[in-house]
């Protein structure tokens, strides 16, 4: 029998603890990606040691396809590990941590294949690789060289999983919808579809047709400000949650479609000047603590 | 001399295939030039390279020999300071020097060095030296590199040879490691072909040549067994060949409902989404299958990878292809041309709306011809697969699924494929389309390109061309080369301009020389591609004045021509004759102080330079009515040719130097003229 999803995720939490990493609760909030978390977007930042593991969902409103797309959606799950600074054999801690999941290895293909990640809105940059198996993106894995325009000093390393489609090639299924989520055989049996389908058609329609514009432009303005206000009084955890505000309500205007080709460049260059006042805050602080 | 062989293998993650052969290359030189520069005899360097191993084989010599150093200082008469300078600076006392020829002289030995001090510094250095595209920190190194690396390698004559490698931290071992998920265990070579053979046995191929071979000889046989044809991609061999260190083979079928997108959006996802092979069955049609190139052998025949290859990304592609491909259908292309207004092409060049009205402006030239209609309709759809949702996904596909879309929907052959021809050559190796729509739109799009950008001062720097304007010029010259005549690339800029003012804005002045100057550099560049010398080409190329005309195709056949004329003797010696011309006049002009010397027929007094004259004139004559065109340029070159014996007699009859300023005067206004005639051809001053 292999894993469900639920036992996936307990998995991956038990090895990573094992490793000495903290395990964290996913940060309360609408964010396209682990790394927005401040376990990992600020963390990663400064000399201090930092080893932590967590679940994210993770929302990219442009993703939504109503459902009807088996391996895409605007809401999904990635299992995001931090590791500071980045260990030498950071790729065979990934290799085992698969192997820990029941993978067995030399039965599929795994190849590293170059990709250098970046998030424009965060200034964070690093280098690596998509981890392919079986020709199929399961894993981002990353050198970070920079967050928010900074230099990281010393460099993590930066492993994200894509938990569906881990799940899909561990279980052998097709589509996310279809994915074993709580591992029950009969009546009980919850699946992906169970889980989520409902809420992924009417997030979608929100995404696309009704979420708010005019309400979705001010939010924009708002958080931005709020942000460099709370700067101004060195609360750079309330700033920095703005700036994810700011960040995410930005994705569901482009979801929208009322951004055009030239003003996406500006609403980045705004979120990004954001994260980057909020890194600079952070590094500040934690060498004052230090 | 011995020469021992030396073995290194530098071992780390994943290097990005696109870098590989170059560092590979870049490894073996770099190896060369630093132990050259220290002065170690090395042969037989030869380099490999996997994602994970960078590897150096040589045979160098077991030492550098001691040398005998006879070094010369000052005279014997220098002062005292310079001798005592002289002394510090050798580390040798003053009763050490010799006295030879009324100079100090040292005498000292540096003692030989052994290869193992020597080798340590030598790949350091080299390594050092070594540059990537991109580069990354990690914790341990303090250099960075492409990516970390943790192990390191080395034998020398048979033993290990264990020495520092401060640039990563790392020190040399006396092991290697096989195949990370095959067989990872430690190996511990004593030769090189002992380290081949063993990680030939521990699944690993170290040479990027012969995994290409493999993964071709494998395709192959796996077709064959099918009764299917490869198709042939020798780029994604390359690819491959650098994402595996031993070059497994997965054959996967697709589901021929999935086809239903074109072939060519079907071969593009498949190799660029996924990096797999196609095939053709033997109708020639695409095949429901797959290859794939694996970096393991799996032990239950590939069972559990098949669901993750088949049932994965390949297929979730091809469907949103086939689903891009029925949606694109219901929308005829014209039907775009609207939007385009609101699609910005570059923020300094306004939309592809108005690229599209220039276009027009400029096609109204045609507007006589018969072609017209067609080239007008070309115009107006060639932009509109940009907004098809397949080119949305597959920017590739461009112009391609133009001239599928134009065929569906009943578009005339001749407009259908020009949507996709206008776009080459798009490289070295392209194809130059030969079809007048193809080649005029081609052409229209790209000067309207390259005018706009060199009109707002945006010009390429050293290595920075984002906007890829010289691969766009030397589109435009590759395509002027393969017209007639009237390639007057000045004329089509001027009329570009005149578009940008009407659709746009008006452009800077010096934008038509900023242009020429910039094509000027382009088209040497191609013409020395073509293995013309270089002083043919200069002699060949125009003088770059505003309005004077710029016939690309001209300058070519020009250079072709006598780079070929110049190799025969008529040719040299039309050369020697005209260069004795250019020396006598020049000398005496400079002695002279004057530009130029007047001539009158009434001052010819010899038979000699009565007979050149006579001679000048009637070739000018015969030239006067034989228009400069390629076809006439071998009658041209002919004429001049036939001045060989006129000015060879001249020279031997007459002095030019005449003690009569008269004669003097006229022999070398006579002289200039001559020279004139020739550089109305070419600029003969140029040929070496």
């Amino acid at each position: 029998m292999s894993l469900s999803f639920q036992k996936i995720i307990l998995k991956l939490q038990e090895y990573w603890a094992d490793y000495g990493c903290v395990i964290l609760q996913p940060y309360d909030m609408e964010m396209g990606a682990g790394t927005f978390h401040p376990a990992t977007a600020l963390s990663s930042l400064g000399p201090k040691p930092w080893n932590a593991a967590y679940v994210q969902p993770s929302r990219r409103p442009g993703d939504g396809r109503y459902g009807e797309n088996p391996r895409r959606t605007q809401y999904f799950y990635q299992f995001q590990v931090i590791l500071k600074p980045a260990p030498a054999n950071s790729q065979e801690l990934y290799l085992d941590s698969l192997r820990h999941l029941g993978l067995d290895i030399p039965n599929h293909d795994l190849r590293f294949v170059e990709d250098d990640w970046e998030s424009p809105t965060l200034g964070a940059a690093g280098l690596g690789w998509e981890v392919w198996c079986d020709g199929m993106e399961v894993t981002q894995f990353t050198y970070f060289q920079q967050v928010g325009g900074i230099h990281c000093e010393p460099v993590s390393t930066e492993i994200t999983y894509g938990l569906e489609r881990i799940a899909t090639v561990i279980q052998g299924i097709d589509s996310h919808f279809d994915i074993d989520w709580n591992g029950v055989q009969g009546p009980g049996k919850l699946t992906y579809h169970d889980v989520l389908m409902e809420q992924e058609k009417q997030f979608s329609a929100y995404n696309f047709e009704y979420a708010n514009v005019q309400d979705l432009f001010e939010n924009f303005e708002k958080y931005g400000r709020e942000c460099t206000e709370l700067l101004s009084h060195k609360l750079v955890y309330p700033a920095y949650e703005h700036c994810i505000k700011a960040s995410h309500a930005f994705n569901l205007l482009q979801a929208r479609g009322v951004i055009g080709v030239a003003e996406r460049a500006e609403y980045i260059a705004k979120v990004r000047a954001l994260a980057k006042a909020c890194c600079d805050v952070y590094l500040e602080q934690s060498a004052q603590k230090a | 001399m011995d020469l021992n062989e030396f073995v290194f293998e530098l071992y780390g993650e994943e290097i990005p295939a696109r870098f590989q052969l170059s560092a590979q290359a870049q490894f073996h030189d770099l190896f060369i030039k630093m132990s050259g520069e220290k002065g170690l005899k090395v042969e037989n360097t030869r380099t490999y390279i996997t994602p994970q191993r960078l590897i150096l084989r040589a045979c160098v010599s077991a030492e550098i020999p001691a040398q005998t150093i006879n070094k010369r200082g000052p005279r014997l008469d220098a002062p005292l300071k310079a001798i005592e300078g002289f002394c510090k600076s050798i580390h040798v006392p003053p009763e050490q020097l010799e006295k030879r020829e009324g100079y100090y002289y040292v005498t000292y030995t540096i003692p030989a060095e052994d290869a193992k001090d020597i080798l340590p510094g030598v790949m350091n250095e080299t390594l050092l030296a070594m540059s990537w595209p991109k580069t990354m920190r990690w914790p341990k190194s303090p250099t960075p590199w492409v990516r970390p690396v943790h192990h390191a390698f080395a034998i020398l004559l048979g033993k290990p040879f264990i020495f520092s490698l401060p640039l990563f931290n790392l020190k040399t071992t006396d092991h290697i490691f096989g195949h990370r998920f095959l067989a990872p265990k430690a190996l511990f070579p004593s030769s090189f072909s002992d380290y081949k053979n063993q990680l030939i046995d521990s699944f690993v191929v170290i040479d990027h040549k012969e995994r290409q071979a493999l993964i071709h000889e494998k395709l192959k046989k796996e077709a064959e067994s099918h009764q299917l044809t490869l198709i042939d991609d020798q780029k994604l061999l390359e690819e491959t060949a650098g994402l595996v260190e031993y070059p497994g083979i997965f054959i996967g079928r697709l589901d021929p409902k999935l086809f239903g997108a074109p072939e060519e959006a079907i071969t593009t996802s498949m190799r660029f989404h996924q990096k797999c092979f196609a095939f053709r069955d033997p109708t020639q049609k695409l095949a429901p299958f797959f290859a794939a190139i694996i970096n393991t052998i799996p032990k239950d025949g590939g069972k559990a990878l098949t669901q993750g290859y088949e049932m994965g990304m390949l297929k979730a592609r091809l469907e949103d292809a086939r689903f891009f491909y029925e949606q694109d259908l219901k929308t005829p292309l014209i039907a775009y041309k609207p939007k385009l207004d609101g699609i910005i092409f570059h923020e300094k060049l306004g939309t592809v709306g108005d690229k599209l009205k220039r276009l027009h402006h400029m096609a109204s030239i045609f507007s006589s011809t018969k072609d017209y209609l067609n080239l007008s309709r070309a115009i107006d759809l060639c932009k509109s697969d940009l907004l098809t949702h397949m080119v949305g996904e597959f920017a590739e596909l461009q112009g391609i699924m133009g001239e599928i879309y134009a065929r569906q929907q009943g578009e005339t052959e001749d407009v259908s494929r020009a949507l996709r021809e206008y776009y080459q050559p798009t490289g070295a190796g392209d194809n130059v389309p030969i079809a007048f729509l193809s080649v005029t739109l081609g052409l229209l799009d790209k000067i309207d390109t390259l005018t706009g950008f060199v009109g707002h001062g945006i010009l390429p720097t050293g290595s920075k061309d984002p906007f890829a304007l010289r691969r766009t010029a030397l589109g435009i010259l590759r395509l002027l080369f393969n017209q007639g005549e009237e390639t007057d690339l000045t004329k089509l800029i001027t009329l570009s301009m005149e578009a940008y003012a009407l659709h746009h804005r008006p452009l800077k002045e010096d934008t038509l020389n900023n242009i020429l100057s910039f094509m000027q550099t382009r088209l040497v560049f191609l013409l020395k591609e073509e293995g013309f010398p270089h002083d043919v080409i200069q002699a060949c190329l125009p003088t770059l004045d505003k309005g004077l005309s710029f016939d690309c195709a001209m300058i070519r056949a020009k250079t072709e021509a006598f780079t070929v004329l110049l190799k025969a003797q008529e040719g040299k010696d039309l050369i020697s004759g005209f260069k004795r011309a250019c020396s006598i006049v020049d000398t005496e002009s400079k002695k002279d102080n004057v530009t130029e010397y007047t001539f009158s027929i009434q001052d010819l007094v010899l038979k000699s330079e009565i007979g050149l004259y006579a001679h000048l004139e009637k070739v000018q004559r015969y030239l006067t009515d034989l228009p400069l065109t390629q076809k006439n340029l071998s009658k041209w070159f002919s004429e001049l040719a036939s001045f060989v014996q006129p000015i060879y007699t001249f020279f031997e009859d007459v002095i030019v130097n005449d003690p009569d300023p008269i004669l003097r005067r006229n022999r070398l206004g006579l002289l200039s003229q001559v020279i004139a005639l020739y550089q109305s051809l070419a600029d003969f001053r140029k040929i070496e």
